[in-house]
């Protein structure tokens, strides 16, 4: 990594609030002065992708983004309508592709980073075999496990990820396929590590991800989440070669009848007979793990 | 004379010659306006001072010169514009060091015009002070018998009917400071039972009836004056001429806008825990941005301090702009929070600890809940979750779900348990702690939340709000004061708490009947059960004893079955012997022998 390296933020927003995106675009600029002035941190950029059908942005909100970011030195805003939905991680990559940046730090739009995030990711990218790292969430923290002397996870969460450019490119990015969102950060971390890449959780980096609970004290999850959920998770079994996996989560949710997991049955079913599901990887048993609730260990449940 | 009440040591007279003897230092006039019969000349004379008697009353002025009072003169206060120079005229050049009007200005039509006429006046003749006694009309007895429809007005006493103006401490003190005077001494006239104190045995007077006492603690509360019948308060004019722009006026302006923001977060931290950079991210993020963060950094440390400064000064400006940060260098648990409520401006007050969390719609599930519900305390849901300490700076790491060991409703009577309400779950009305000047009591160890909790939802009740918005973080290890803090101190704060709840009557919700009702049949259901479960104990009893004389008597019968059988098997040997053929024959033969 270069002694000051430089950053590109992005944000890929759908028809959200604008007082959501502002939000993030204002802890992104305090981490990004925190980042700056700690001395971590060179040119920036803020790049925000619009997978809404129509600018879902107006110019006012984009030009408050765009001084809120510039008052950071060597920095600049840019902002993408895609015209169509690419999805999250298609417009990840869309926005990372036109990046010559070092790092990309993988932002929802619904995330308020502590001013001290940055920073500490940054710190958690030291290791030349370290790709990513993510944040640990608040108030909803995910429980995946993380070695406490290393921070080596199983994978690193896209809602607060920092990655450095190159092994980005190198694994061919997001798999769009994992449209429109779910698990595509999953698949993204396992391709690294089967590429002999270190994913790290950094406990100290703080990201406010906005989660609700519901009445029995879970996380609350939209019948879209259990939809796109259940898809990622077939996607995921199909890639990794788990077809046992696919087999008994189709005949599980055949016989469940939760109408969102049925919705995401018939879309795998679909894509499958139109030949549209994620590449088969062979021999990627040592990085898969689709055996746990949450693709690896985990420090408790939820 | 209408009024010659005697200089008794319990009446505004005495209080007001206590008041100027051992305040005013100088010796010389008192002028006394509206002197009436003049019952402080003689104690003041007493005293060295010189007593100059006015009244508008030509009779009384009379009277008192024929009396001997030969500085007596008669002056007409109203006539604001002859004022200075009658004054003027009557002390002729003589060394004013008090002025006195006893009872005096609730009976003018212009108190604000004749105050600020003396004001000017005692400026020019440089008198100091102004010595002044007044009644109450917030007194304890009008203000319950005012909830019954009634304002009894009198022949003399609070309800004077000469009486034109009327002043609480509030409108007296404003009045006052307007003119230019401010406070200082006072040595007001109480009375538990004033003039108005009747009729007997009326639900709202009577300190003995439910409705009274209740009253009664409700205006204790408010403020010290429930008992106060007259004001007596000497002000001295002040040294710099404070009086606002503007005519003085006893009006005030309707105060009909709410206060802004809408929430004060008050966050005590000691700077030590880097947990407080979890709890400002939340807070950061919420998505109703109407509150203010006072942080309240209790500690002495300047490292410490500068830290919580530093971590602020990290975050955007917009939320810069909304924390105040507060140092308290005496380590308390319980200060700090009062000093938050003393600084808060917002509409309503939360107290958030520097670990917990609160989820995104925190401040705005406060403000759903407050919506048709101006006034009552807010309460949302909370989830408990178990974290470890985790690195060099004690991050609090989460080995655990979330768990709802909290009651989803306010209620009190499972309250008084306590635990059943974080405090970062509730916010309070700020109009209430001000209004009652409800405080965290400072004196105790612990509960002191739920403490405060229950006596501001006995006044103002409690709205639920149906969603999780906070998360109480539980440290397995032994950081929080659950765990450091012996269970019976815990216990005996519970019990006070209970104890000063059980001090007065307590105002429950609407809904509380039914409550009760189900308690009652619940109680009534158990009671029948016990009642069933005696009997049926009885009855097992009876029916043990009689099992027993049974399997007794069933005993002694099988002994006796079993001796029958053996004296049978007995016999019956002995018959077969006797029966037996060859005995029979052997018997018969030896016999046959012996006869042969």
């Amino acid at each position: 990594m270069a002694h000051r390296p430089a950053l590109q933020v992005q944000i890929v927003v759908y028809e959200n609030a604008e007082t959501e995106v502002a939000r993030a675009v204002e802890a992104v600029a305090a981490a990004v002065a925190e980042a700056q002035s700690a001395g971590s941190l060179g040119r920036v950029t803020l790049s925000i992708g619009d997978s809404s059908p129509t600018q879902s942005l107006t110019q006012s909100c984009l030009d408050s983004a765009q001084r809120e970011i510039e008052r950071a030195p060597d920095s600049q805003f840019r902002y993408c309508h895609f015209g169509e939905n690419l999805g999250s991680g298609g417009g990840s990559n869309a926005l990372a592709a036109s990046s010559t940046t070092d790092l990309l730090w993988i932002l929802n739009p619904d995330t308020y980073p502590a001013p001290t995030a940055l920073v500490h990711l940054i710190d958690a990218l030291g290791a030349v075999d370290v790709a990513a790292a993510d944040a640990r969430q608040l108030p909803v923290e995910h429980p995946k496990g993380f070695d406490h002397l290393t921070g080596d996870a199983a994978w690193v969460s896209g809602a607060c990820m920092l990655i450095k450019a190159e092994p980005f490119r190198m694994v061919g990015g997001f798999d769009a396929q994992f449209f429109p969102m779910y698990c595509d950060d999953v698949d993204l971390s396992w391709r690294l590590r089967l590429a002999g890449w270190r994913v790290v959780h950094q406990p100290f980096a703080v990201v406010y991800h906005n989660k609700r609970l519901d009445q029995a004290g879970l996380p609350a999850a939209s019948d879209f989440e259990h939809e796109s959920g259940m898809l990622s998770r077939l996607f995921l079994a199909r890639r990794y070669n788990r077809q046992d996996v696919v087999d008994s989560t189709l005949s599980w949710v055949d016989s469940s009848g939760e109408p969102a997991h049925r919705r995401a049955a018939i879309e795998y079913r679909r894509r499958l007979a139109i030949g549209e599901l994620p590449e088969v990887l062979h021999d990627a048993a040592a990085v898969a793990d689709l055996n746990s609730d949450y693709y690896g260990p985990s420090r408790f449940h939820y | 004379m209408r009024y010659n009440f005697p200089f008794s040591p319990d009446s505004p007279y005495a209080h007001i010659v206590e008041l100027i003897t051992s305040n005013v230092a100088e010796r010389g006039v008192v002028l006394d306006l509206g002197c009436g019969h003049a019952a402080i000349a003689a104690p003041l004379v007493d005293a060295g001072f010189q007593y100059v008697g006015c009244d508008a009353d030509r009779s009384t002025v009379d009277h008192l010169r024929s009396s001997g009072l030969a500085d007596a003169h008669l002056v007409d206060l109203t006539d604001v514009a002859a004022l200075a120079g009658r004054l003027d005229q009557l002390i002729a050049g003589r060394r004013v060091v008090a002025v006195t009007a006893l009872d005096v200005l609730e009976h003018l039509s212009n108190p604000d015009e004749v105050l600020t006429a003396l004001h000017a006046w005692m400026s020019t003749c440089g008198a100091e002070y102004l010595g002044v006694s007044v009644p109450n009309v917030a007194h304890v007895d009008l203000a319950s018998k005012l909830l019954t429809g009634r304002w009894d007005i009198t022949p003399t006493g609070l309800l004077d009917e000469t009486h034109l103006r009327f002043f609480t401490e509030r409108s007296l003190t404003s009045l006052m400071s307007q003119v230019g005077f401010s406070p200082a001494a006072q040595h007001d006239l109480r009375m538990i039972f004033s003039d108005q104190a009747w009729p007997p045995d009326h639900p709202t007077q009577s300190p003995d009836s439910m409705l009274g006492r209740f009253l009664r603690t409700i205006r204790e509360q408010s403020d010290e004056n429930a008992e106060v019948n007259q004001f007596v308060r000497l002000y001295s004019r002040s040294v710099s001429d404070q009086r606002r722009n503007g005519k003085p006026t006893l009006a005030v302006q309707p105060q009909i806008s709410r206060r802004t923001p809408f929430l004060s977060v008050i966050t005590r931290t000691t700077g030590t825990r880097e947990t407080l950079l979890d709890t400002l991210t939340c807070l950061a993020a919420q998505t109703d941005d109407d509150f203010e963060v006072l942080l309240m950094i209790n500690s002495g440390d300047q490292n410490a301090i500068a830290s919580v400064r530093a971590m602020v000064a990290r975050f955007s400006d917009r939320f810069q702009q909304k924390v105040r940060c507060y140092e308290i260098p005496e380590r308390h648990r319980v200060k700090p929070l009062n000093q938050g409520i003393e600084a808060a401006l917002g509409r309503y007050v939360a107290v958030l600890d520097d670990d917990d969390l609160v989820l995104g719609g925190w401040v705005a599930a406060f403000r759903a809940g407050s919506e048709g519900h101006a006034g009552a305390v807010i309460r949302c849901r909370a989830a408990d979750q178990r974290v470890v300490s985790f690195g060099p700076n004690a991050t609090a790491l989460a080995s655990s779900g979330f768990t709802l060991p909290y009651r989803a409703t306010y209620e009190l009577a499972s309250h008084l348990i306590g635990g059943q309400t974080p405090q970062g779950s509730v916010c309070f009305p700020m109009e209430a702690l001000e209004t009652f000047g409800l405080r965290f009591d400072e004196s105790m160890e612990v509960c002191e939340d739920l403490h405060f909790l229950l006596r501001v939802a006995s006044i103002c009740g409690v709205v639920d709000v149906n969603s999780i918005e906070m998360i109480y973080r539980r440290w397995e290890a032994t950081h929080s004061s659950m765990h450091t803090v012996a269970p019976e101190v815990w216990e005996r704060a519970i019990q006070r708490v209970v104890e000063e709840l059980d001090r007065g009557p307590l105002l429950m919700p609407a809904g509380t009947a039914t409550r009760l009702y189900q308690a009652a049949v619940q109680e009534r259901q158990v009671h029948l059960l016990s009642q069933g479960s005696e009997a049926l104990l009885r009855r097992a009893e009876t029916g043990e004893r009689i099992w027993s004389s049974l399997s007794h008597q069933f005993a002694e019968l099988e002994g006796a079955y079993r001796r029958l059988e053996a004296d049978r098997d007995a016999w019956q040997q002995r018959a077969q012997v006797a029966g037996s053929p060859s005995v029979a024959r052997r018997a018969l033969r030896f016999g046959r022998r012996l006869l042969r």
